[in-house]
C-alpha cells in the first residue's frame, strides 16, 4: 500500500442503538478492543480509503452513544474533518434528534462537512422515515445514503463520501 | 469661508494650495498674506510685522524647517484638541524611545495596561500566547532547575559513591537469601530501559502525524495511527474525568513492562514506547524534542489540516528519542574493583616472592660456597630478625668465609656468622696442617689421605733430618696418624721413574718421533744413565711401539717396531736398548686413535 499522505479524523454520532458501531465494524479494518468503548466512551478504528487516487488514512472515532446526548461537551469531537450522524431508519425520532445535532456541531466546530447514513435499511417492515423526507433533506444538500449494517449496504459509499467531503474540506 | 472664522494658519492652504508641494519656502509671509487676502482683510488691531515674527518664532521654533514640516502634517503642538491619530502613530515610536531614554516614568505607566492586556488575551484564548512563550519558557524553566539541581547533585553524587560497595553486597546477600543468582539480582536492581516507539500526535485531533520505530522490533508501530488516536481520547478523557487540564492529565500509562510517556506542547504531544523503567532525565529528552519540533514546524502544526509530509522534517528529532542507551549492564564474572584488588594483591606476592627468591638464592649461594671451602662447616642455619644466621666449624687454616660474602652478593650486615674453631679432616688441610708441623725441605711434599695417612713424596737425596721430630709432633696435628716415608727416591729410581712415566706420541702412521718431546725424553734418558753410572749398575732400556687398531696386525705390528727403532736410533749409545712391538694389543682407544700411537719406556735390570 502506497504511503499515506493525509491523516483525517472523523467521528460517528448518532442517538444509541442506531448501529454506529455496527457500521464501523463493517467498515473498518483495524480497530481497538471494544472493552475501551464502555470504558472511556470512544471506540477508535482505522481505513485506509483512496481520494481521487491519494491514499487516506481515516481514524474513526465512534462516539458512545451516551455522550451523544451532548455531543458538545465532548473533547472527542475536537478536529474532526468530518461527522458521520447515524439515524436508525426504523426510528425517525432519531433522524429529529441527529439533524438537530448537525445544528449543534456546526455552532461548535464551525463548518464541518458532515453526511447522513439512515440505518438499518435491510429492516423494510420497521421502516419509519418517508422517502418524501429523505429527498428533502438530499435537495437541501444533505449527502445521505440508507445504509445497512447487517448487509452492509451502501456502507463503504457513505464512508467514502465523508472522506471525499473531509479531503476536500481539509483542502480548503 | 469668512475671514472672522478662518483661522490664521490654517495649514490647509498650505496643503492644498498650488504651490504647496513645492516646498517649505513657499510658506513665507507674503504668500500667506496673498492667500488670507489683504492684511486690512484682519480682524482689528492688524499684527506689525515685527509681530508676525515673534509670533512665527513663537510657534515655529529657530528650526523653522523642521517646524513647517510638522505644520504641514497638520502636528500643531498649539491645537492638541485636533490630533490626528495617524500623526500620532508615527511618531509614538520615536516618542517612546525618547521618553524611555528620559526617564522610567513610560514603563511604570504602561505596566498596567500590559498587564491587563495580556491578562485579557489569556482569558479570550490563551494558545496564542503559549504558542509565543512554550520554545522560550521551556528552556528557562530547565535552566532554573538545572541551577536548582546543581548544588544537590552534588551529595547526591557522593552518597551514590559511597554506596557503591555496599549495594554490591547487599545484592550478595539478597542473592544469597533468595536463592536467585547474583546476576538476576543485578539485572533487577538495573535500571534497563530501550525506547521503541517515538510518535508525535497532533494534540486536538490524535492524528499521527509522524513516528519511529528502533530497530528490531517485530510488529513494533503497525497500529501507531491507532495508538495515537487512541493515547489522545485516554488523555482527553482523564481530562474530562478529573477535571484537569490536558497537560497534567497523563504524563505516563504502563501496560506490562511497556511504559507510554507523554510529554505534550501547545499543538503536539509526543509519546514515547518504552520497554522497561527510563530514568527521569529521560523525561528531558522529551521535552527538548517536543520544543524543537514546535520550533522546527510552527506553520505545519498550526494550521495542521490533515497533511502529514511536512512532518518528515522532524524524523530526526524524534529519532533522537529513540534511546537506545541501555542502563547499566548486569556484568559476568568479577568486578573491576576485584580485578583490581586480585591484581595488585598477585603483584606484590610476585614483588615479595621475586625478593624472597633473590634473597634465598643469594643466600643459599653463600652457603653453597660455605660448603664447598675447605674447613668450613656449617652446622646449622637460621633467621633472626630477617638475617641469615649461620652456624658452623671453622678450621684455623680455611679461608676466610667474609670473602663469600660479596661474591654472593651480600652485604656483611645481611649474615650474622657464627664460627667455632675446629680442625677439619680434609686432606689438603690436613695436608697444609703437617706440612706447617713438620716443615720438610721444599723438594718433599706431603699429601694426606683419607687414612689419615701423611705420604711424603721426594728424592731420597733431600735432607732427612726433618723426618724424626716429625715423627714425634705427629699425634699433635689433627688428622695425621702415621708418616709414610715410601714415596721419598734416590736419584736412580726418581731417574727410571721419570724415563718409564714418559709416552712419546706419534703422528697418524708416522715412525717419526717427535721433536719435543723426543728432547725432554733424551735429557731424562741422560740423567738415567748418569745415575746409573755412578751407582755402578747397568739397565736395559726396552722400548716399545704400540700403533691404533686400524691396519691389518702385521702392518701394526710393523709400525710398531718402526717407531720403537727410530727412538733407539735417537737413544744412540747413552743407554743398553732393546725394542718390541705390541702392535695394536694395547690400544687405548677404538679406531683411529692418536694416543695409542705412541711409544713407551720400562727399564729393566742387566741381564747379568
Amino acid at each position: 500500500m502506497s504511503q499515506t499522505t493525509i491523516r483525517l479524523k472523523v467521528c460517528l454520532v448518532g442517538v444509541p442503538a442506531v448501529g454506529k458501531t455496527s457500521l464501523v465494524r463493517r467498515y473498518v479494518e483495524g480497530t481497538f478492543s471494544e472493552d475501551y468503548l464502555t470504558t472511556i466512551g470512544v471506540r477508535i478504528s482505522r481505513k485506509r480509503v483512496e481520494v481521487g487516487g491519494e491514499p487516506v488514512g481515516l481514524v474513526v472515532w465512534d462516539i458512545n452513544g451516551d455522550d451523544a446526548f451532548a455531543p458538545l461537551q465532548s473533547t472527542y469531537l475536537r478536529g474532526a474533518a468530518g461527522f458521520l450522524l447515524v439515524a436508525d431508519g426504523t426510528r425517525s425520532v432519531t433522524l429529529d434528534r441527529v439533524l438537530a445535532l448537525r445544528e449543534e456541531l456546526a455552532e461548535a466546530f464551525g463548518p464541518t462537512p458532515c453526511v447522513l447514513a439512515v440505518n438499518k435499511d435491510d429492516l423494510e417492515d420497521e421502516w419509519d422515515v418517508d422517502d418524501e423526507r429523505l429527498d428533502a433533506l438530499r435537495a437541501d444538500g444533505w449527502e445521505l445514503w440508507r445504509t445497512s449494517a447487517r448487509d452492509g449496504t451502501a456502507v463503504e459509499e457513505a464512508f467514502d463520501a465523508l472522506a471525499r467531503l473531509a479531503v476536500a474540506h481539509a483542502r480548503g | 469661508m469668512t475671514p472672522d472664522d478662518r483661522p490664521v494658519f490654517s495649514p490647509i492652504p498650505l496643503t492644498g494650495g498650488d504651490g504647496a508641494s513645492d516646498g517649505p519656502h513657499e510658506v513665507e509671509s507674503p504668500r500667506l498674506g496673498t492667500e488670507a487676502g489683504p492684511p486690512e482683510a484682519l480682524p482689528a488691531q492688524p499684527p506689525t510685522s515685527a509681530d508676525l515674527r515673534l509670533l512665527r518664532r513663537l510657534l515655529l521654533g529657530r528650526d523653522g524647517d523642521d517646524a513647517l514640516d510638522r505644520v504641514s502634517r497638520g502636528d500643531l503642538p498649539t491645537a492638541p484638541a485636533t490630533l490626528d491619530p495617524r500623526s500620532v502613530g508615527r511618531v509614538l515610536p520615536d516618542a517612546v524611545r525618547f521618553r524611555e531614554a528620559e526617564d522610567e516614568d513610560l514603563g511604570d505607566a504602561l505596566a498596567g495596561p500590559v498587564e491587563r492586556g495580556l491578562k485579557a488575551s489569556v482569558e479570550k484564548n490563551p494558545q496564542p500566547v503559549v504558542d509565543a512563550i512554550f520554545p522560550v519558557i521551556g528552556p528557562a524553566i530547565r535552566r532554573a532547575i538545572r541551577h536548582a539541581m546543581a548544588q544537590s547533585l552534588e551529595s547526591v553524587n557522593q552518597s551514590v559513591n559511597y554506596g557503591l560497595s555496599w549495594r554490591g553486597l547487599k545484592w550478595r546477600a539478597e542473592a544469597w537469601r533468595s536463592g536467585l543468582s547474583f546476576g538476576e539480582v543485578v539485572l533487577r536492581h538495573t535500571l534497563q530501559y530501550r525506547v521503541e516507539e517515538v510518535l508525535l500526535v497532533h494534540r486536538e485531533t490524535g492524528l499521527l502525524l509522524k513516528h519511529v520505530v528502533a530497530p528490531d522490533i517485530p510488529g513494533a508501530g503497525e497500529d501507531a495511527d491507532l495508538v495515537s488516536a487512541m493515547l489522545t481520547a485516554v488523555r482527553q478523557f482523564v481530562g474530562d474525568s478529573f477535571d484537569v487540564s490536558e497537560d497534567d492529565a497523563l504524563e505516563s500509562v504502563e501496560v506490562g513492562d511497556l511504559n507510554v510517556w507523554i510529554e505534550p506542547g501547545p499543538r503536539a504531544i509526543v509519546a514515547a514506547v518504552i520497554r522497561g523503567h527510563p530514568p527521569e532525565s529521560y523525561r528531558e529528552t522529551l521535552r527538548r524534542a517536543v520544543e524543537t519540533i514546535h520550533a522546527k514546524v510552527p506553520d505545519a502544526l498550526t494550521r495542521f489540516t490533515g497533511e502529514i509530509t511536512p512532518f518528515d522534517a522532524v524524523t530526526d528529532v524524534l529519532e533522537s528519542c529513540l534511546d537506545a542507551a541501555y542502563a547499566e549492564e548486569p556484568r559476568e564474572g568479577l568486578s573491576p574493583r576485584l580485578v583490581f584488588l586480585l591484581v595488585a594483591l598477585l603483584g606484590a606476592l610476585v614483588w615479595l616472592g621475586v625478593r624472597w627468591w633473590d634473597a634465598s638464592s643469594r643466600e643459599s649461594a653463600y652457603l653453597d660456597a660455605l660448603e664447598e671451602a675447605p674447613g668450613l662447616e656449617v652446622l646449622r642455619t637460621d633467621r633472626e630478625a630477617g638475617r641469615l644466621v649461620v652456624i658452623g666449624a671453622r678450621d684455623p687454616l680455611a679461608v676466610d668465609p667474609d670473602t663469600f660474602l660479596a661474591a654472593a652478593g651480600l652485604e656483611a650486615d645481611d649474615v650474622d656468622a657464627r664460627w667455632v674453631t675446629a680442625f677439619s679432616t680434609d686432606t689438603a688441610l690436613v695436608a697444609r696442617r703437617a706440612t706447617q708441623a713438620f716443615r720438610p725441605p721444599p723438594s718433599v711434599r706431603l699429601e694426606a689421605r683419607e687414612d689419615g695417612t701423611i705420604h711424603a713424596t721426594g728424592p731420597a737425596s733431600a735432607d732427612t733430618s726433618w723426618v724424626t721430630p716429625a715423627r714425634e709432633v705427629l699425634p699433635l696435628v689433627p688428622g695425621a696418624d702415621r708418616l709414610d716415608l715410601s714415596g721419598l727416591m734416590d736419584d736412580l729410581s726418581a731417574a727410571i721413574r721419570e724415563v718409564e712415566d714418559l709416552a712419546l706420541p706419534f703422528g697418524d702412521n708416522g715412525a717419526a718421533p717427535p721433536p719435543d718431546e723426543l728432547a725432554i725424553f733424551l735429557a731424562r734418558a741422560d740423567r738415567l744413565a748418569e745415575a746409573a753410572r755412578q751407582r755402578g749398575e747397568t739397565f736395559v732400556l726396552e722400548i716399545t711401539g704400540h700403533t691404533d687398531d686400524r691396519g691389518t696386525p702385521g702392518a701394526n705390528r710393523a709400525l710398531g717396531l718402526a717407531r720403537a727403532r727410530a727412538v733407539e736410533a735417537a737413544v744412540g749409545d747413552r743407554l743398553a736398548v732393546r725394542t718390541l712391538s705390541r702392535g695394536a694389543a694395547d690400544k687405548l682407544g677404538e679406531g683411529a686413535h692418536p694416543p695409542s700411537r705412541r711409544v713407551t719406556f720400562r727399564v729393566l735390570p742387566a741381564d747379568p
